[in-house]
């Protein structure tokens, strides 16, 4: 399998880009992910999509994806997906992609989502709001994330009558929402806070200034793969600017600790830390049945030894690919049917071992 | 570390609540919970704060009265409550009553500070100007309207 058909996935006949976000290659990338931000967007002309029903719901379709299509984007114009039309699987990989939510993907009637080219730039038609603009990019990248979105909101909006009040700003069908409509979002990769245990530390940080941070397990208390998302939690009150203010302060602190922490781990155990790194990989390149948990956790271990020059074999951006690629949706839609975990396991488990012969 | 509201799930998310003090707190929360206070979890299932409204509504216990509608959307305060979703643009203002405790509550403010569309802008102000062109012909000041018809025509053009 050539590594361009290894990555392609098609919609409704559509291809959709890779993702930039993938390529690891933005600021500070060996600690931040992806950096994303949304707005949330509603036209005066219909009720939410919540309240709309029947012929009314592929009216109001209808109507936004008009707007899209008119609408003036300084760079390259999105397409349009139909989700009503697309298959399950092809909307799994979508939500396994950031593109939909997942609430959007098991959603049912007239909607959709028209993604840009370079698959950076998504706008959600017809979810909880009747449009939902993001843009998701590569490290921390916050300043030209939200320069994208803006420029994107407001070609819209030349075509579009938004929902807006002086008080309130911004009208939402949730109240969590309305405002700015703006939420931003960073992916961290926090290995060694959490090796060190001192991850309780970062999630009180962020909450002093109305950030929440989130991490995620799997089973149990196990975390999965050492993600940590923070989040702004309030749209109101605020202005976009100072929201984009407050999380340009505190992330580099949280990225400044982990880097503290990982040059403590180097100067204490360098070895065991090497050997940490190379049990992962020595997994991952030999076991015949892997666990989307114990994908994602040695993944985790592989991608600090990159950064930490242990592994220079190994592009970054393989694996960032293998996070997505190895995740249910993407290895069906590769087998081209439904499977069995069992059988996933072994498919996720040869994949792997395939990707990563390629460039040991 | 346990969920310190419904100390069953195992605690993934870190928020701060806004007191009635106005002094705020660190909550480590599950999921569900965080959902139910009105913490927005990009890629989560859909939170709600339903149950803050449901709160809200037994505490008040109001007089029973007419249950009113939206005369845009038809949604009630009663489904307002149950779903924590408003049903259309308009229900901000038809429900301000119930939603700016609300808003203290999960936003800790009631007032827009960030931009605003143009076009909004520009049929906002037009609003405006098409209200004061009311009162000034209604108290028969004809110049005062005169300036305002100019104001609006130059508006509609896309003048500046
Ligand atoms: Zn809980
Ligand atoms: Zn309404």
């Amino acid at each position: 399998m050539s590594e361009s058909e290894a990555l392609a996935l098609e919609v409704c006949g559509q291809p959709i880009g890779l993702g930039e976000w993938l390529s690891g290659a933005g600021p500070e990338s060996d600690i931040v992910m992806s950096t994303r931000v949304r707005l949330a967007r509603n036209v005066v002309e219909f009720p939410f999509p919540n309240r709309i029903e029947g012929d009314r719901q592929g009216d109001l379709e209808q109507f936004l994806r008009d707007g899209i299509a008119a609408a003036p984007f300084p760079d390259q114009a999105p397409s349009y997906l139909d989700l009503d039309q697309a298959p399950s699987l092809d909307r799994q990989c979508l939500v396994e992609r950031h593109l939909i939510s997942k609430d959007h993907a098991s959603a049912r009637g007239r909607r959709g989502v028209a993604i840009e080219p370079a698959a950076t730039l998504s706008i959600m038609v017809n979810e909880e709001d009747h449009l939902r603009l993001q843009v998701l990019r590569s490290g921390f990248l916050l300043d030209e994330a939200w320069a994208q979105i803006e420029a994107a909101d407001r070609a819209l909006e030349e075509k579009l009558n938004y929902a807006f009040s002086p008080e309130l700003g911004y009208l939402t069908s949730c109240p969590t929402n309305v405002g700015t409509g703006l939420r931003i979002s960073v992916m961290l990769h926090l290995p060694a806070l959490v090796m060190t245990k001192r991850i309780e530390k970062v999630f009180h940080a962020g909450t002093n200034v109305n950030l929440a941070v989130r991490g995620f397990y799997g089973e149990g208390t196990e975390a999965l793969g050492d993600f940590y998302q923070i989040s702004n939690q309030v749209t109101l009150g605020q202005s976009e600017l100072g929201i984009l203010q407050s999380m340009a302060e505190q992330v580099p602190l949280i990225i400044r600790y982990e880097r503290n922490m990982r040059e403590k781990l180097i100067t204490e155990n360098r070895l065991g830390l090497e050997d940490r790194v190379w049990r992962a990989l020595g997994l991952l390149e030999r076991a015949r049945l892997t666990t989307s948990q114990e994908a994602m956790g040695y993944l985790s271990v592989i991608r600090m030894g990159i950064h930490l020059g242990f592994l220079d074999s190994i592009p970054i951006s393989l694996v960032n690919e293998l996070f997505i690629q190895t995740q249910p949706g993407h290895l069906q839609k590769r087998a081209g049917e439904a499977l069995e975990t069992s059988v996933r396991d072994e498919l996720r488990a040869a994949y792997i071992r395939e990707r990563l012969a390629g460039v040991l | 570390m346990i969920c310190e509201s419904c100390r069953e799930n195992l605690a993934t998310v870190y928020v701060s609540e806004v007191l009635e003090t106005k002094k705020k707190k660190v909550m480590r929360l599950c999921e569900g919970c965080a959902r139910e206070r009105g913490v927005d979890l990009p890629d989560s299932d859909q939170f709600s704060v339903k149950d803050f409204l449901a709160k809200a509504g037994e505490e008040r216990r109001e007089a029973r009265s007419e249950p009113i509608l939206c005369p845009d959307c038809g949604i009630g305060l009663e489904e307002f409550r149950r779903t924590g979703r408003l049903g259309c643009a308009r229900d901000y203002a038809h429900f301000r009553a119930e939603l700016l405790p609300l808003l203290d509550r999960i936003q800790g403010a009631r007032t827009h500070t960030g931009q605003a569309p143009l076009r909004a802008s520009v049929r906002l102000e037009l609003e405006g100007l098409r209200a004061s062109l009311e009162t000034a012909v209604a108290s028969e000041d004809y110049e005062q309207a005169a300036a305002l018809r100019d104001s609006i025509e130059q508006l509609e053009e896309g003048r500046p």
